[in-house]
């Protein structure tokens, strides 16, 4: 259904909500995996994911008619898990969302085993720990990989391998 | 095919994760706010005239003065859906095509302006080094701005001096301020430090034994409440005497807390008072409702006192006139008599609109200023009504001063700062401008939406050697984008400079170089990025030679393009650490990069 309010009106021209809405549906869930692999707390990983398809909303025309918009939004949430700022105002609107949901929704235990993992991977470089979130966590094939990042498939099949190697010895450091 | 393992383990794991927590959520929820920031761009687009000083307090010198003039909306008009008021009519940036024109908006631009009832609030530009979303805390008569993240960069204002930019504390983080009489104390990620602000110096101290999650100043001691393991743990509470840097164990405070912000730990002049509680990473609290503690140092010890009747998500207190006022994330406000050990009932609302953010306090005797993102509230203490605000931008970190006023971050969704003063009774206040150009192109510059792949070389002699090109110049002014927002969603802009010095790399003395930066692709901070280039300011660029942008130099990702005040520190695209820390100006970067 078109968005018909006042306010909406300029986006309206061009946002078929519907469409937007099965878009959501279908990969809010990956990008959100992909943020909580890179920043591990779900109020604040909410927020960004949503911050990414607010992006997407405002410039629906526009991604709506790529190849793969879901690999544009994956990318649009990364650059926002990683930006001071847009991080910083996400994290200040963290906390109403979850009204929405407190009560109605099961709490969702952190698993010791995955929280160290995840944990351990956010201490690797940047370009290592963005591979291995939207591999592991978002699945994306490495061919998806390499469209979202922007890079050869053999950097990020380089990366990954480079990642795994780092996070074996970082947990070798630990113990 | 590979075999099962911890990667692809962790990887489904996380995914099942991700999918129960995407449960709670829809669409509509990003069409309503999409709708809703909008609408608040349109309305204080009328109301709000921004410009940048740098003074915000009495007593600077008469000047010609820019405000922010926030004015009280009228209750018809709260309603962003409702206010489709906007500056002009089109917005290339974003392809808004705008709403002037519109019979909708032609009726809302000829009615008759909202009645004014009280409230000016000056903006004061933010300190050259401190970025958006920063801590502000008052420390003797003065107000200390930390950055929020990375190295805490700091400044103080004060009414005498203006802006002054202090040497970072070497700390990787903020985690937390505390302003004191004569002394400020700053927790970081790994260590601490004491701000003397006469002198301008940090001393070293160790930190408190786990991560603290509020503090107050007694008069005697920094005491700081710690983060609780669990929900089935108590906080602990610590106490450190500035004289000694020592710190101590008082009595754990009688529930657990974790969060900073749905905590609070205030002082009221004889006891620390503590509301909050423990919430888990799924926002799961350990209680109905935030509770409530006061600790009394005399005998190191926690009284319980009633609940609060407020939600335990983000409820906010402060202290002031002998009561704890405070407010949660659905606008209700409650009271608690510190005498006689009663909240108030029942509870009352602040007129806004439940909110999608955290809110803000800050009181004084007179006033309750409420903040929340883009609204506000001001309940006047005497006749007990509520004032509406408006802002055009994120407030936050508020700070009550001891003359009745209250100073706030204000965060444009540009990435503009500025500190923004509410005046209970109206008064201006002015100071000259100074720099501020300079000040928010650097913060932009700072803020490209994509963050550096790694720390900074350890030095700027390191990060000269990686580079092709290192040079001393002016902005001319002169700008270029290209690869407008792809699929990958970068997009380069370069900035011509005139070079007046040359360090390394083919560029000649008095000739121009074109040196981009990559930016996220937002149209948004593109249009902000390539906007009032100050020209004639001074940069020190460290650049890779390349052939996908503009001018075939691109700066060094997260550390290569600084801009400075004259004399002032560099701001913009400079590295952190120790190497980086400390530099006075750009030509002690220019020196350090030899």
């Amino acid at each position: 259904m078109p968005v018909t309010s006042m306010v909406g009106r300029a986006i309206a021209e061009t946002v078929d909500t519907g469409d937007f809405a099965i878009f959501y549906a279908r990969h809010h869930a990956s990008t959100l995996a992909v943020v909580l692999a890179l920043r591990g707390r779900d109020v604040p990983a909410e927020e960004i994911a949503q911050e990414a398809f607010l992006v997407a909303y405002r410039r629906w025309d526009e991604v709506a008619v790529m190849d793969r918009p879901d690999l544009w939004v994956h990318r649009v949430a990364l650059n926002t898990a990683t930006s001071r700022l847009r991080r910083l105002a996400a994290e200040g609107r963290a906390l109403g969302r979850v009204v929405a949901r407190s009560g109605g929704t099961e709490a969702v235990p952190d698993h010791d085993a995955d929280v160290r993992f995840w944990a351990t991977v956010r201490r690797l470089p940047r370009t290592q720990r963005e591979v291995v979130a939207l591999h592991y966590a978002a699945d994306l094939s490495v061919a998806d990989v390499a469209t979202v990042l922007g890079c050869p498939e053999g950097t990020v099949k380089s990366r990954l391998h480079a990642a795994r190697e780092r996070y074996a010895a970082l947990i070798a450091e630990e113990h | 095919m590979e075999p099962r393992d911890d990667f692809d383990r962790a990887g489904e794991s996380l995914r099942e994760r991700a999918t129960r927590l995407a449960r709670g959520h829809d669409a509509d929820e990003v069409v309503r706010l999409a709708r809703r920031r909008r609408g608040w761009q349109g309305v204080t687009a009328g109301f709000a005239t921004i410009a940048v000083v740098v003074g915000i307090l009495n007593g600077l010198p008469e000047p010609s003065v820019d405000r922010i003039t926030v004015e009280p909306l009228a209750p018809s008009e709260a309603a962003p859906s409702e206010s489709p008021q906007r500056s002009n009519g089109s917005d290339e940036s974003t392809g808004d095509p705008g709403l002037s024109g519109s019979p909708a908006c032609d009726a809302a631009e000829t009615a008759a302006p909202p009645p004014i009832a009280a409230s000016l609030g000056t903006a004061a530009a933010a300190p050259p080094t401190v970025v958006a979303g920063g801590s502000l805390v008052a420390v003797d008569d003065q107000v200390l701005a930390l950055a929020v993240e990375g190295p805490p960069a700091a400044a103080l204002f004060g009414p005498e001096d203006g802006w002054r930019c202090l040497p970072a504390p070497e700390l990787t983080e903020l985690r937390l301020a505390i302003g004191g009489a004569d002394r400020a104390l700053v927790v970081g990620g790994d260590g601490a430090a004491l701000l003397d602000p006469a002198t301008a110096r940090w001393t070293a101290v160790p930190p408190p034994h786990a991560r603290p999650v509020g503090g107050v100043w007694t008069g005697q001691d920094f005491v700081v409440v710690l983060e609780a393991p669990t929900a089935d743990d108590l906080s602990g509470v610590a106490a450190m005497d500035p004289d000694t840097g020592e710190w101590r164990e008082l009595a754990a405070a009688p529930f657990g807390v974790n969060r900073d912000y749905h905590t609070s730990v205030l002082w009221d002049g004889a006891q620390v008072l503590l509301l909050g509680n423990w919430l888990s990473t799924t926002n799961h609290a350990s209680s109905q409702t935030a509770r409530l503690a006061a600790y009394a140092p005399e005998s190191d010890a926690w009284e319980v006192l009633p609940d609060s009747p407020l939600s335990p998500q983000a409820a906010r207190a402060a202290v002031a006139g002998g009561r704890l006022v405070a407010v949660d994330y659905g606008q209700v406000f409650a009271e608690f008599d510190l005498d006689e050990r009663v909240w108030d009932l029942p509870v009352s609302s602040t007129g806004l609109a439940g909110s999608e953010c955290s809110p803000d306090i800050a009181a004084t005797d007179t006033q309750v200023v409420i903040t929340s993102c883009w609204a506000g509230a001001v309940l006047d203490r005497v006749s007990g009504e509520w004032t509406d605000l408006r802002f055009d931008g994120d407030v936050r970190s508020p700070v009550a001063l001891d003359d009745g006023r209250t100073v706030h971050w204000h965060a444009a969704d540009d990435g503009a700062t500025a500190l923004l003063v509410y005046e209970p009774d109206s008064a201006t206040t002015a100071a000259a401008e100074v720099c501020a150009d300079v000040t928010g192109f650097g913060m932009r510059l700072a803020d490209t939406g994509i963050a550096p792949d790694e720390a900074a070389p350890a030095t700027p002699a390191d990060l000269a050697d990686d580079v092709d090109l290192v040079v001393a110049g002016v902005l001319t002014g002169a700008t270029e984008a290209v690869n407008g927002p792809g699929p990958a969603g970068e997009s380069y802009l370069a900035f011509e400079v005139e070079v007046t010095e040359v360090v390394k790399g083919d560029a000649g003395t008095g000739g121009t170089v074109r040196v981009s930066i990559a930016f996220d692709g937002d149209p948004i901070r593109g249009t902000a990025l390539a906007a009032d280039v100050p020209v004639g300011a001074s940069v020190l660029v460290f650049a890779y030679e390349v052939t996908d942008a503009p001018g075939g130099w691109v700066a060094a990702d997260g550390n290569g393009f600084a801009v400075a005040c004259e004399d002032g520190p560099p701001l913009g695209q400079v590295g952190d650490g120790p190497g980086w820390s400390g530099l006075a100006d750009l030509d002690a970067l220019l020196d350090a990069a030899r």
